[in-house]
Order: structure tokens, then sequence, then C-alpha cells
């Protein structure tokens, strides 16, 4: 079962002095994806590593299910959450498989479902158990490492998993391909996360709600759409880029502003849960200012044309 | 008498001193090996033991083996501890220094995700810190290991039997077979233990790629 976290008035400030996080207050609902946006040192990885208590708040308290973080025990708490970390951080000494092993281990599992859970997960992750089982880290490309990195993180069935820049040190295409995977294996799995990210990009992608932070202090909290129609102020405006109207397109459902029924021109063709951008690059392919929208067995429900989906646009900003 | 000759008479005493040299080595090597790795552990870990411990030993390497093994005698006597001691303190050296700069060379962020995952400070140590530096902890060994093999010849000064008993023979007869014999005798012994132990390297850093 997943578990909500909670962050209540956390604030945290370092041996120098200098304030990480600021009176950081959220709640990541059971099963959904919450991202930690903003850039280097606005306090998004401290505030992360709060959670696992690999750093301990100045004041407030973190609620994991429920439950205060710092009334669980310390091994318990982090045997609970699986952790991503930016590089990675796989065990060079060991192979794929003890790599993936290691929390089920401590934890005392019996040696056949720990061997059963890796195969699992590797085929989870889209890695072939029989190949990839004994190969050394090193032996792996950094996009098969981290597949790696997200198997062990799953290994012990964590109710909440921490990810740190994921996929920070990948290759654009490896990247887009795992944050694909990841959405697929969050469909499945619907764990709770929260995702540390200074790209904006995967954020929209990847979370239900993002919390912009900057200075340690939370900027803007709302859904992908909600952040990109409204940034809070310049700030966030600027984290999401001069194309931050093309993010919005790309994150709304073309269903969601159609018009019902049929009629419309025989102009471009787009499936109901095609994004508004897709609906206006069929467009642009089909030389077309207006396209029918399809239902998932084929039928025609709607239509759609540019100027709704500039008007859409421009009404949410 | 030639090689042949003198190893016919005196293959027994041979042997005997052959199996003591390699006693000796073994105990030194393994006590030093205990204590190189655990101050090397405890340099890695707590700062004001580095500022003691590293002064400290570079001291005692800094001296000549002869002088070690002349304060020994009035402290601990003539014989077996008189020798031992002394001579694997010099051994302690290099396997602490490298413990020391492996466990530093070990990935941070290695270090960080396996606390945050929930193993204990014991176990990220045991089973993670130490494996990973295990190739640079096995080279110290390795220079430890051959230097202690041709500096405990010089135990047979202190009335310690080892392959060092033919060469101080050989120089106080003017009698050149035991003096060769103990001198082959000991090099062949430094080179395998060397070879043997670049293999364990070997093997180490394998296992990490």
């Amino acid at each position: 079962m997943a578990q909500a976290i909670e962050f209540r008035h956390v604030s945290k400030r370092f041996d120098n002095g200098s304030l990480a996080v600021d009176d950081l207050s959220f709640v990541v609902e059971a099963g959904t994806t919450m991202a930690l946006v903003g850039p280097s040192g606005c306090g998004k990885t401290t505030s992360l590593k709060m959670i696992n208590r690999l750093t301990d708040p100045t004041s407030g308290e973190i609620l994991v299910g429920g439950r205060s973080i710092a009334a669980t025990g310390l091994l318990e708490l982090r045997r609970s959450l699986g952790y991503v970390i930016q590089y990675v951080g796989l065990f060079p000494h060991m192979t794929v498989a003890e790599n993936i092993g290691v929390v089920p281990h401590l934890l005392g599992w019996p040696r056949s479902r720990i061997e059963a859970r890796i195969d699992e997960l590797l085929d989870l992750v889209g890695l072939a158990p029989r190949e990839f089982r004994d190969r050394r880290p090193r032996a792996l490309s950094g996009g098969q490492q981290q597949r790696v990195g997200v198997a062990r993180a799953l290994a012990a069935d964590p109710p909440a998993l921490l990810m740190d820049e994921p996929f920070g040190a990948l290759d654009p295409i490896t990247r887009d391909r795992l944050q694909d995977e990841l959405i697929q294996i969050q469909r499945k799995l619907r764990k709770t996360v929260v995702i540390v990210t200074h790209d904006m990009d995967e954020a929209v992608r990847l979370a239900d709600r993002i919390a912009v932070l900057r200075a340690g202090k939370l900027v803007q909290l709302g859904t992908p759409a909600e952040v990109l129609a409204s940034p809070a102020d310049s700030f966030v405006a600027e984290l999401l880029g001069r194309d931050r109207l093309l993010k919005l397109l790309r994150t709304t459902p073309v269903a969601k502003i159609m018009t019902s029924g049929g009629g419309g021109a025989a102009g471009a063709r787009i499936a109901e849960q095609g994004s508004l951008e897709e609906a206006l690059l069929a467009m642009l392919a089909a030389g077309q200012p207006d396209a029918v929208v399809l239902g998932s067995d084929g039928q025609l429900i709607g239509s759609v044309t540019a100027a709704d989906i500039v008007r859409s646009a421009v009404r949410r900003v | 008498m030639t090689l042949l000759d003198y190893l016919h008479f005196q293959g027994d005493l041979v042997a005997r001193l052959a199996w003591q040299h390699m006693l000796l080595f073994g105990l030194s090597l393994a006590g030093a090996t205990i204590i190189g790795v655990g101050l090397g552990v405890a340099v890695a870990r707590v700062r004001w033991v580095a500022s003691v411990v590293v002064p400290a030993v570079n001291l005692l390497q800094a001296c000549p083996e002869v002088v070690l093994l002349a304060v020994s005698i009035p402290l601990l006597g003539i014989g077996f501890e008189g020798a031992l001691i002394p001579l694997f303190v010099k051994g302690v050296l290099p396997i602490l220094r490298n413990t020391a700069s492996g466990l530093a060379g070990v990935d941070a962020r290695t270090i960080e995700a396996a606390t945050g995952i929930g193993l204990t400070p014991r176990q990220v140590l045991l089973r993670i810190e130490l494996p990973s530096a295990l190739p640079v902890i096995i080279s110290g060994i390795r220079v430890s290991a051959v230097m202690l093999v041709s500096v405990l010849t010089l135990t047979a000064y202190i009335g310690v039997e080892s392959l060092g008993t033919l060469i101080v023979q050989g120089i106080a007869r003017m009698d050149p077979a035991p003096l060769i014999l103990g001198s082959l005798l000991t090099a062949l012994f430094a080179v395998a233990v060397n070879y043997i132990l670049v293999g364990a390297e070997r093997a180490a850093v394998n296992r990490l790629s």
C-alpha cells in the first residue's frame, strides 16, 4: 500500500547558519507523484533527504503514512522507502542481482523469495534476468545502471519512492525512454513518489503535482497544468521556460476542449487521449486548420480547430 | 662445500629454517594486516586518530630495522617476541596507508546510497566500503609482505632462527654455500609471495569491473 508523505512547517538550518529549507508544508497524497523543482541550492535535495533522515530537520515534522518519521526506527524507515539517486550508487563489487537483493536481504527474506523478486524486478525494468543478473555494474550502460537502481529501490515493495535527479546523468534519448518506463511502472504500482529535479520538462511529464522551491521556500504548488497556465511569479515563469505554452498544450488532452458530436471538416485525425500539441501537429501535417477526434474504438466523437486551441491557451494564461 | 653438498648434509636444518621463516612471516603479516586495516579504518574515520597515528607510524617506518631490533631487546628480550614485534610494526604502515586511502577513494554517493537504503554504519563499512577498497588494501599487504620476507632474515642477529640464520652463518664462517642458499631461498620466497598477492589483487580488481 502506498502511503502519503506530509511536510509540516519543516525548516532546516545547516551548521554554517544558512537556511536551506524554510517553513515547508505540503502533502504528497498516497499513490501520487510529487516533483520538487528549483535551481541548485533551492533546498529540494535537502528536503528529500529529510524524508529518509539522511539529514534531520531543524524544526517541523515529516509524516509518512500518518506517522512521524522521528518516531519510526531509523533503519526501519530507510528500508521502507525506496531511494534512487543521480549517479545510481550501485555497489560496484556486487552483481546486479546482489545489488537488487540488498534490502530484502537486510529484511531477512528467505533466499528463494529474494531470487524470485530479483527476476520479477528485472523484468519490470526491462532487463532480461538471465542476461543481466550476474553482471557487474561497470559492465552496464548508464541507462541500464539506472534501471537497476530503480529495481533496487523497488526491491522490498516500499510504500514510497524517493528519487533524486534519477535521470540527470543520462543522455536525452535514454532519459526519455526511462521517463516513459517510469510512467508505465508507476501506472502499475501506484507508489507515492517524491522526485527531485531541476528539469521542468521532467517534472511536467512525471508528476501529478509540482512544488517549485526557491531559496528553501515553497513558491508554487499545483498540477503541471496549473503551474504552466499561471506561474506564481516571474521566477517560476522563467523556470518553465519560453516554451511553457507549448508544454501546456502537451499536458492538456484534446478531449478537454473538443466540440462533442459529429460534423467538422474531414481534416486531420487525433485520438481523444492525444494532447493539444499532438492535435496541432496533426493539423500541420495534414495542412488543415481543424481535426476530428476519434474515440478508443475509432468512431468519430468530436472535433477541434486550431482557433479552439489558441483560445484555450489564451484563456488559461 | 658446494650448494648441493650443503643441502645434502644440512637439508634438515635448511628445511627447519625455511619452515621457521614462513611461520614468522605468516604471524607477522597477519599481525600487521589486522593492526594495519584496523588503524586504517580508524584513520579514515576519526580525525584525531589520523593526527596521532600517522606521524607515529611514519617515525617507526623511518627507523632502520636493525635499530628497532636493538631497541626491542632490552624491552622484550631475546627471542620470538623480541624479533616479531618490531618487525611486524614495520609491516603496518603500507597496509594502514592503503586502507585509509582505499576507503577515502570509495565513491561518497555509493556510501550515501547504502546509508539511504538502510544499512547500518557497520554494514556500510563491512559490506560496501572495505570490499570496494579491497584491491588497494591487498596492494598494501603485498608491499608489506615482500618487505617482511627479507627483513625477517635480520632476526637471526638476535637469536631467532630463520633463513637469515644461514646468511649469518655463511658470513661468520666465510662459507659461501649457506650464504648463497639463505639469500636464494629468501629471494625466491619474496618473489613467490609477490606473485600470489599480485594475483589476489587482480582478482579483486576484476570483481569490480
